[in-house]
């Protein structure tokens, strides 16, 4: 995954919009990511959160609920129409994005992929611009291979903050991984704010749902305690 | 500064109205006194040394409560009082309760030497408090006046050693406040107690509202008034008529709303003025007594008032005229009344100092006689005092009021002067300081400079000349023509430009608008600018450079209008003339210089626009107006004369007309909503028609649908054989006329504009801003009108303001004219001291028991 | 029916404040769940919430904008918020409509709409409780809600009134002193840079007090940024704090 392997990250403070920070923009590879602007030799902040640094990217995180789809990030999304050659996929961004019929592993013009309106999916963000509609692909590019794309069987969708989504692929916080050691579960995290979990019985998955949405708002420890309370 | 973060809501109910409003405290209210070092604060007003009386020796401030200032303002007023802290929520009652106090106690806080504070004790932090549960509105003021006091004394106490510490006074006439505050620990006195411990100043006493209850005669047992809220539910749904009680001149029983009034009983203790509710009586009852004077109201031997309804009811006969009586006071248009005590009422010796009551007759018949109490009934006698009215109780027949000073002796002339202004509510005190503090500060040395050049045209090398009355000092318009290239003329007509000097919002320009207008008495002038303005500085002499606000046409040789443009100017007058002095000019055909031949070229214009007028259908009323010849020392008349009208007089009439109405039409075309003009509405038929019966036997009638028939038919009637009827006539017919009035433009349609008087479409003042001050505001409005840079203020264009603002001028411009007939009245008066004169008169009016003379020689009634 | 009596020592009678004083504020950013942003505000007695969607789809293809974003606000005034009197307003209330587009004027510049080509971003204003600063109100709680939706802005908006009375400048007027024919003039500043996005004034007021009024309306806006700003800091700490893994 992506962010399998992060850098120390290191939360530098908080931004408003306006802000300008003092960032020495020459630094060579340097990066600003969402939520800083170069407007000449400063950068300023567009959105409200903390300024993190992780080497030499820097980005605002916030809190913030709406999507804005970005290359290679991986979504949950459901399918909204169908159209000729493509489906249409809702993925919470301000446009619905597209998903090719050929998008699939070992899909031709013959052997199109079955889904129908309203089936969730896990795909990965193959094109985004803002001139255009994003698009999806249910296939790792390296290999063409699903690698665990495609239809999402059964299970339910959790809708939760972007930076929550993030928290957990990057086991920031590890509730999953505690929650493992309990019970028997799958998830799919997308970047889109939509996390799919299910489980064996329809019991466990609501459990489930409850516990990730919990923590949404704990820090670890009290993740701990409370998959322990669980566990008795 | 500290904002208070405290907050509360406070919700009023009334009307079902719910008003939520914020109501923050604070705690950086200062307290004001001089020496405190704890509060923050910028000019304190409290002096150190404060209040000291024989009964509390130490120095005090006096807080007063409401009622204090609704009953006893005459001696908060007095001199001898001062460090007053006024409560916010005293001053708020007062301002929802009555507006002349407020404005009185306005004036009081402005006053410097007085030294009022106001302390927002609602704001305070400390010393607001909220209104308990089952607790009158009434009671919670109360205790939030004893909250602040009670603050204001442990604060004094903090801020003042032993040696000079300085206590808080609160005054109430209310016992049980009074007493719940002594519980507190508080020293709170009644009114009365506190003055008659200022032994330094007797006559305090005396000023002291009357509201103990005298033992009335239960003879005239007035009837209960409704309530306020049984007023408004009758006046809602019809069954009574609101209105302002006017009552006839000639018979003080007989009083008009729209509904007629007979009788003391169904006046009901309503005075002239006041705004009352009226229900009307039922048909059968609709009387009408013949008009009859009645102007003196019998006393007997003790001083008790005769019965008078007998007589009254007998000489009654059915009308069908509405009557009514009065149920209900909506609002008591009370002022101060001039008057004299009755001579037949002063009961006690010469030597006696007990109070007693006594019976103060007013000047003006329609006042009712006034119960006063005071101890020097008889150093009064003959003198003229004032007095106002604190209570009408129903038991009473007549109002009870208190003492407020004494003018002078009766007959005095400076006496009766004031007693006349001060009858017709004219504000004649010298200026404060505060206003004079507004002239330029070169005074008398100011000069016209360069920098005034600037902006303003300069039009000194005209032959520019005024022409007045003679020892005229204020000099408000000059004149000037040339003949141009293409045989026109150009006329300018100039006037004193005193915006220049009175600038909006500063104390002279506020004084000016509640002065109004000049007041004009026989000996005296009532000036509305301080004198260094209104004689010097903005006054057009002659060979002075002067500023002025030009209109400036461009006539043809028949006096039509070509162009009009208007602008700032300086200028410098060749000559002062007076209308003789004019007059001999023109006549004198030895004279060929410039100016004089100027003189003559207006004289012709003049006579072309006054014929056009006249075809125009204005109506040459007469008023003529007397003119007394005063002895040099003694400014007692010594002879009676008309004042003479010129040609010359015409000549400068003619053009300020035109200029007015020039100017009427451009401030219009700018602001169409909130332009200041003056309108004469068309008389009313029933008066005129009245005339118009009595000269029936002469074979003539009156026209009066269009200002031109009227002016028609008034010049077809002519009795070869008497010269003066017509004239006679035309007195007549000015005293149907209604008045001309000021109004905003946004209040009234165009066609309602019209002044039929001069039969102009549209009309303003414009040309004297010296002596009105309706020409102050339309010099401003043209000022902003010509100069589309200029910046003026919301105070132009708000069409209630100046609604409110004509209103005033409007009361101010009456009541001048009244004054200044009064004063002629009083002259003539002086002058028949003593005198017999035959003379022949007209008799204009037959009443029951007497008539109405008009004496052509003295036009005196 | 109240005149606003101005004292010697320039306290409103009205409320207490001092001429240059602002009413109390309280608010609170993130109030809704549903809404991808959203913020209530409390100014005196005018209290607004308000709700930020997007950016997102555009409802109707003719408002579509092929290079940025659309911004639609729409303001409603629930029944109940004046007090003397309920009635029901339609939303094409015309004076709405104007503040409205007030609004919306003032954001068009700053939040970068060119990075949601053809997208849509819709503020939802509801006035809770009236007591006069509409505009005001609208932009402050509408910068909140914006911020706290994380959409891109070049620097957040602050708003506030000024009026003129009696010769007497007055701050963040309400309704009572609005009725009391006060010219009011409501300015719109980005606090930071010191721009103006909005100026607007619907009665007349001399050119001469223009200046001071603007002046007294900046200040009071330099006020409220640094409630606002205070707020904004205090919410994201504490959210970062409570979520924060650690």
């Amino acid at each position: 995954m992506k962010h399998s392997k992060p850098t120390e990250r290191t939360k530098v403070k908080v931004v408003l919009p306006g802000d300008t920070v003092s960032l020495d923009v020459t630094t060579p590879g340097i990066t600003l990511g969402p939520g800083l602007i170069q407007a000449g030799d400063s950068i300023s902040c567009t959105k409200a959160g903390f300024l993190v640094r992780s080497g030499s990217i820097y980005w605002v995180e916030n809190d913030q609920k709406r999507y804005i789809p970005e290359t290679g990030e991986h979504v949950v999304g459901r399918i909204s129409g169908k159209g000729g050659e493509f489906y249409r996929v809702d993925i919470g961004s301000a446009h619905q994005a597209i998903l090719p019929f050929l998008a699939f592993e070992n899909a031709t013009k013959k052997n199109r992929p079955n889904l129908n309106i309203g089936d969730l999916i896990y795909a990965r963000v193959a094109l985004a611009n803002k001139d255009m509609d994003p698009e999806l692909q249910c296939l790792n590019p390296m290999n063409n291979k699903a690698d665990g794309f495609g239809k999402l069987e059964g299970g339910m969708v959790l809708k939760c903050s972007l930076r929550y989504c993030q928290r957990l692929l990057t086991q920031e916080t590890d509730i999953c991984k505690l929650l493992g050691q309990v019970l028997q579960f799958e998830v799919s995290i997308g970047m889109n704010g939509r996390v799919w979990l299910s489980s064996d019985t329809i019991k466990h998955i609501s459990l489930v749902y409850n516990v990730l949405k919990q923590a949404e708002a704990l820090n670890n420890s009290e993740c701990k305690a409370l998959v322990n309370k669980l566990a008795v | 500064m500290l904002q208070s973060k405290s907050f509360l809501k406070r919700t009023k109910k009334g009307n079902a109205i719910k008003v939520v409003q914020e109501h923050y405290l604070r705690d950086d209210i200062w307290c004001s006194v001089e020496c405190c070092k704890l509060c923050v604060q910028t000019g304190p007003v409290l002096s150190t040394s404060a209040m000291l009386t024989a009964q509390i020796p130490r120095p005090h401030y006096i807080v007063p409560d409401t009622n204090v200032f609704m009953n006893q303002i005459d001696i908060i007023e007095h001199p001898a009082l001062h460090d007053v802290i006024i409560m916010q929520t005293v001053y708020e009652e007062i301002r929802h309760l009555s507006l002349p106090i407020y404005n009185r106690l306005r004036a009081l806080i402005n006053d410097q030497k007085k030294r009022f504070y106001v302390f927002s004790n609602e704001h305070h932090r400390e010393t607001y408090i909220q209104r308990l549960k089952d607790e009158s509105p009434n009671d919670r003021n109360d205790r939030a006046i004893r909250s602040a006091v009670k603050w204001y004394s442990t604060h004094l106490k903090k801020i003042t050693n032993k040696e000079n510490h300085i206590e808080v006074v609160l005054l109430t006439d209310d016992v049980g406040n009074r007493t719940k505050a002594q519980e507190e620990g508080l020293s709170a006195f009644s009114v009365r107690e506190y003055v008659e411990g200022m032994t330094d100043t007797p006559e305090l006493v005396d000023i002291l509202g009357n509201s103990s209850n005298v033992e009335g005669d239960k003879k005239v047992p007035y009837e209960e008034h409704l309530t306020s809220s049984q007023i408004t539910n009758g006046i809602k749904n019809g069954t009574l008529h609101q209105g302002t009680l006017n009552i006839s001149m000639h018979n003080y029983l007989e009083a008009y709303t729209q509904i007629m009034i007979l009788g003391r009983p169904c006046l009901n203790r309503a005075i002239q003025g006041d705004v009352v509710a009226v229900q009307l009586l039922p048909k059968s009852e609709w009387l009408r007594t013949p008009t009859a004077v009645v102007v003196e109201e019998d006393l007997k031997e003790d001083g008790e008032p005769k019965e008078q309804n007998d007589e009254l009811e007998n000489e009654v006969i059915e009308s069908s005229q509405p009557t009514g009586k009065i149920v209900g006071i909506i609002k008591r248009n009370w002022r101060p009344y001039c008057g004299f005590i009755s001579k037949k009422s002063v009961k006690s010796s010469a030597t006696s100092t007990f109070s007693e009551n006594v019976l103060v007759v007013p000047m003006d018949r329609r006042i009712p006689y006034i119960y006063i109490r005071t101890r020097q009934a008889q150093n009064l006698m003959g003198q003229r005092i004032l007095v106002s009215i604190d209570a009408w109780p129903k038991n009473s027949t007549y109002p009870q009021g208190h003492y407020v000073r004494a003018l002078g002796a009766a007959g005095d002339k400076s006496t009766e002067t004031e007693v006349l202004l001060l009858e017709h509510d004219v504000p004649f005190q010298e200026f404060a300081s505060q206003v004079l503090n507004g002239l330029p500060v070169e005074g008398e040395a100011w000069r016209v400079t360069e920098e005034h050049l600037s902006g303003r045209a300069d039009l000194r090398h005209l032959n520019i000349c005024s022409i007045d009355p003679p020892g005229c000092t204020d000099i408000d318009d000059a004149l000037h023509v040339r003949p141009l290239p293409n045989g026109n003329y150009e006329v300018g007509v100039h006037i004193a430009d005193v915006t220049h000097f009175v600038k909006p919002f500063t104390a002279l320009d506020e004084e000016a608008a509640n002065r109004g207008t000049t007041v004009y008495l026989v000996n005296k002038r009532i000036d509305m600018l301080p004198e260094l303005l209104g004689s010097n500085l903005c006054s057009l002499r002659c060979n002075v450079d002067r500023l002025a606000f030009s209109c400036i046409w461009e006539l043809t040789s028949d006096a039509e209008i070509v162009n009009v443009n208007f602008t700032k100017s300086v200028i410098s007058s060749k000559a002062s003339l007076t209308y003789e002095e004019a007059q001999i000019l023109i006549d004198d055909t030895r004279k060929q210089d410039d100016l004089t031949k100027g003189i003559r070229i207006l004289n012709q214009l003049a006579k072309k626009l006054h014929k056009k007028r006249i075809d125009r259908g204005a109506i040459t009323l007469a008023s003529p107006e007397v003119r007394f010849q005063l002895d040099f020392d003694s400014q007692d008349p010594v002879d009676v004369e008309m004042k003479e009208l010129r040609e010359t007089n015409a000549l400068v009439e003619e053009f300020m007309l035109l200029a007015n109405i020039s100017v009427a039409e451009k401030i219009y075309s700018k602001f169409p909503a909130s332009s200041l003009l003056r309108r004469h509405p068309p008389p009313t038929s029933t008066k005129l028609e009245e005339l118009s019966n009595a000269i029936k036997p002469f074979n003539f009638s009156i026209e009066f649908e269009t200002s031109r028939a009227l002016a028609e038919s008034l010049d077809r009637a002519v009795l070869p054989d008497d010269p003066y009827f017509n004239k006679l006539l035309r007195i007549l017919t000015t005293r149907c006329m209604m008045q001309a009035v000021y109004f905003c433009s946004g209040t009234l349609q165009f066609q309602d504009f019209r002044h039929y008087g001069l039969a102009a479409g549209i009309y303003t003042h414009f040309t004297s801003p010296i002596r009105r001050y309706s020409d102050v505001i339309v010099h401003r409005l043209l000022h902003a009108a010509i100069n589309p840079d200029k910046n003026y203020g919301q105070e132009l264009v708000d069409i209630n303001k100046m609604q409110k603002l004509s209103d005033v001028l409007n009361h101010r411009h009456r009541m001048a004219q009244l004054a200044s007939r009064s004063s002629v009245e009083l002259h003539t008066n002086i002058f028949f001291k003593g005198k017999i004169e035959h003379n022949e008169g007209y008799v204009t009016r037959v009443l029951k028991n007497g008539f109405i003379v008009l004496v052509p020689k003295y036009l005196f009634l | 029916m109240c005149i606003i009596t101005v004292l010697l020592i320039l306290i409103s009678l009205m409320d207490g404040r001092r001429a240059n004083e602002l009413r109390k504020i309280k608010c609170k950013p993130s109030v809704l769940s549903q809404a991808d942003g959203s913020a209530y505000i409390e100014q005196g007695n005018t209290k607004c919430l308000a709700a930020v969607y997007g950016p997102r789809e555009t409802r109707q293809k003719a408002q579509l904008i092929h290079n940025k974003a659309n911004i639609n606000v729409e303001i409603s005034l629930a029944p109940f918020s004046m007090p003397q009197e309920r009635k029901k307003r339609s939303k094409s209330d015309r004076r709405l409509l104007e503040i409205a587009s007030a609004v919306k004027q003032t954001f068009e510049p700053i939040i970068m709409t060119n990075l949601f080509a053809r997208s849509q971003i819709d503020i939802y204003l509801q006035i809770l409780q009236f007591d006069g600063g509409t505009i005001q109100i609208c932009i402050n709680a509408a910068t909140l809600a914006l911020i706290d939706a994380g959409i891109p802005m070049q620097e957040y908006v602050c708003a506030c009134s000024a009026g003129c009375h009696e010769n007497h400048t007055l701050l963040d007027l309400n309704n009572a002193e609005e009725m009391a024919d006060t010219p009011e003039l409501t300015v719109a500043l980005l606090p930071m840079s010191g721009k103006l996005t909005l100026l607007q004034m619907d009665s007349r007021l001399h050119v001469d007090k223009l200046e001071p009024v603007m002046n007294l309306a900046a200040l009071g806006c330099k006020e409220i940024y640094q409630t606002l700003d205070e707020t904004v800091r205090e919410y994201v700490k504490d959210l970062f704090q409570k979520s924060s893994p650690y």
